[in-house]
């Protein structure tokens, strides 16, 4: 475990030192904060659209960063051939995709604090001083385990694909992530349809399970159900494309 | 490139984060009998595009002594990183067996005990020289004191104690090739593979390495180098494997190798005129620097001949001897030779013992020496 912890700290700080990365988290405050100036746009509704501009902020610019960091993280190991002096020391493939994943998720989530910090100072702005709803912190623990989710696709994908794949892929993942209720009700009109909704209802990962704004906004109660759910099927699913990643890697030449 | 005075740290380390082996034991031979390093057979073919083949080792058979300097030569595209690569795991032989202290490439145990230096080493680009190590160092299990007290250490034993605190991106290629070195040292390792150390180095920074590597012997490690710089291994290995297109072409101590020349070379220092002019005439070749004169005579020149010409001019003898051909010309013999259609290796395992380096037929110090 510690071979794991010392190239997830490497991967940490490696990754926070990138400018892209400070380019984007930059953007995602200036979002958050230009809330209070955009507001006036939306008369009577200026508490949603804080709210709304806020968390899909964090949301978008943490996959953003997440994308960014991920694609490039292990593909660059293999290309640059840091890969090889560390499979040379005693550390396994699977510690070092683990390592790489963990890394990875402490620097997106790192990002992602930022961000939610400088949300709730524009929050309780707009609050005018009342104290932060619980459901947004609900909703940022659900954001962090759909982001967790999210890294372990992308890092399965980098694991025997290139840079330029994982990013295409991933862009397709977020897309299809965001609209799965969607492809569940269209209705198949032809077999190949019919498959093909299938198979993107069973492969992709369903983002819109971790979405708590509807409850954040008309200030309703939040059902255990709405927690437990999203953070079970997050862990699975990032049990699953960790145990790929293991199982390819493995057998990958370098 | 400058650098940090030459250190002379002792190349033995700490205790390093290892599982206990009691029946693993490296003796002069081998671990529990079996060479370091064995390949048997082994062979890696690439796959290209469209169902291409590449061929990049064909039946290598190796074995590595215990304290030995073996050095794998040919040229680029020969096959000699595939080898350290499928010796590593880090590629997997499409036929035949690799074994690293007796144990399959990708063990663990194994790997705890195995250094490695690439080619141009890439380091992540934030850390510096000290971090470089400390990184490694704590992937070997090395903690706390321990893990200061050697990556201290070795970063003086390379010549970068005094730029420790360069992160990657500022060092220069041979700085990154130095801090490498310390890297794969850093869990005292009982074998050492090297892939073109001296990559990158100026010729100061080159030899500095091939001390290094020369002393690491003295402290009993194994090392396996890989290198197209013939020179550079003639002088320092035991024995040697030439590489060319995936074959193993020549394997042996370097003495069994490199064959004797039927030419005879003869040096000699404050000859007169007359006599140096004499012996020109007795020789294929002649060069004079700085008074000392130095001849290839011909074969049908007599040796005692030219040694009476010199004496009898009052001049001083200084060698006289055959001239073995060197690493250089007997790669290149082996290269025409395959070309040519010869089959099997043009030398054999060269015995038991390893060889005690080169020993060159010319009588130097002694023998046939004035």
């Amino acid at each position: 475990m510690r071979e794991v912890v010392t190239i997830g700290f490497a991967t940490f700080g490696e990754a926070i030192r990138r400018r892209i990365l400070v380019i984007f988290l930059l953007f995602a405050i200036l979002s958050i904060v230009g809330s209070q100036v955009f507001k006036t746009f939306s008369p009577g509704e200026e508490d949603k659209f804080v709210v709304d501009l806020g968390l899909n902020s964090i949301k978008w610019f943490s996959m953003l960063i997440a994308i960014l960091l991920g694609a490039v993280m292990i593909p660059q190991e293999i290309e640059r051939k840091t890969l090889h002096t560390v499979l040379a020391k005693p550390v396994g493939r699977g510690q070092f995709v683990l390592g790489k994943f963990l890394g990875t998720c402490l620097a997106v989530l790192f990002n992602a604090a930022l961000m939610a910090l400088a949300f709730a100072v524009v929050y309780v702005i707009q609050q005018k001083g009342q104290n932060l709803d619980p459901a947004l912190l609900l909703q940022f623990l659900l954001t962090c385990a759909e982001l967790v989710l999210f890294i372990s696709i992308i890092i399965f994908l980098s694991t025997f694909a290139s840079t330029v794949f994982v990013l295409v892929v991933s862009f397709c993942v977020i897309v299809l992530g965001s609209t799965a209720n969607f492809w569940k009700q269209i209705p198949a009109e032809s077999w190949i349809s019919q498959v093909v909704f299938l198979g993107i209802n069973a492969l992709a990962p369903n983002f819109e399970i971790f979405d708590l704004s509807r409850a954040i906004l008309t200030h309703a109660s939040v059902s255990p159900d709405l927690i437990y759910y999203p953070m079970v099927y997050s862990a699975m699913y990032t049990s699953i494309m960790l145990l790929l990643s293991f199982v390819v890697f493995n057998e990958r030449e370098f | 490139m400058a650098s940090d005075p030459p250190a002379e740290t002792a190349v033995a380390a700490p205790q390093v984060d290892r599982e206990p082996s009691p029946s693993t034991q490296i003796s002069g031979s081998g671990v529990n009998g079996r060479p370091v390093i064995e390949c048997i057979g082994l062979s890696k073919c690439y796959r290209l595009a469209l169902g291409y083949e590449v061929e990049a080792l064909s039946g290598l058979d190796l074995e590595v002594r215990a304290g030995e300097i073996f050095a794998i030569v040919g040229p680029n595209g020969s096959g000699k990183t595939t080898t350290v690569k499928l010796l590593l795991g880090l590629i997997f032989p499409t036929a035949g067996e690799a074994y690293l202290l007796g144990e399959p490439p990708r063990s663990r145990r194994a790997k705890r005990r195995v250094g490695f230096v690439p080619e141009g080493p890439f380091f992540y680009q934030h850390l510096s020289g000290e971090e470089v190590v400390r990184f490694y160092g704590r992937l070997c299990g090395l903690r706390g004191r321990d893990l200061r007290d050697r990556a201290d250490e070795l970063l003086k034993l390379v010549g970068m104690s005094n730029r420790r605190d360069v992160v990657m991106s500022q060092c220069s290629k041979g700085m990154v090739q130095r801090v490498g070195l310390a890297a794969a040292l850093v869990n005292d390792p009982d074998v050492i593979l090297m892939d073109e150390p001296t990559s990158g180095l100026d010729p100061i920074g080159a030899k500095e390495i091939k001390d290094l590597i020369v002393r690491l012997r003295e402290a009993g490690k194994t090392v396996l180098l890989c290198s197209h710089l013939l020179e550079q291994v003639e002088e320092v290995c035991d024995r040697i494997a030439i590489l060319h297109r995936g074959r193993r072409l020549a394997y042996g101590a370097l003495s069994e190798i490199l064959r004797v020349k039927d030419d005879t070379e003869l040096v000699a220092a404050d000859l007169t005129d007359e006599a140096a002019a004499k012996l020109t005439s007795l020789s294929d070749s002649a060069e004079m620097h700085g008074g000392t004169h130095r001849f290839i005579l011909k074969p049908e020149s007599g040796m005692f001949d030219a040694i009476d010409i010199v004496r009898s001019s009052g001049g001083q003898l200084l060698s006289v001897g055959r001239i073995r051909e060197s690493l250089e010309d007997a790669f290149i013999r082996s290269v025409m030779q395959s070309a040519a259609g010869a089959t099997g290796p043009v030398s054999t395992d060269a015995g038991d013992a390893p060889a005690p380096g080169r020993q060159r037929e010319r009588a130097e110090n002694g023998g046939e020496t004035a």
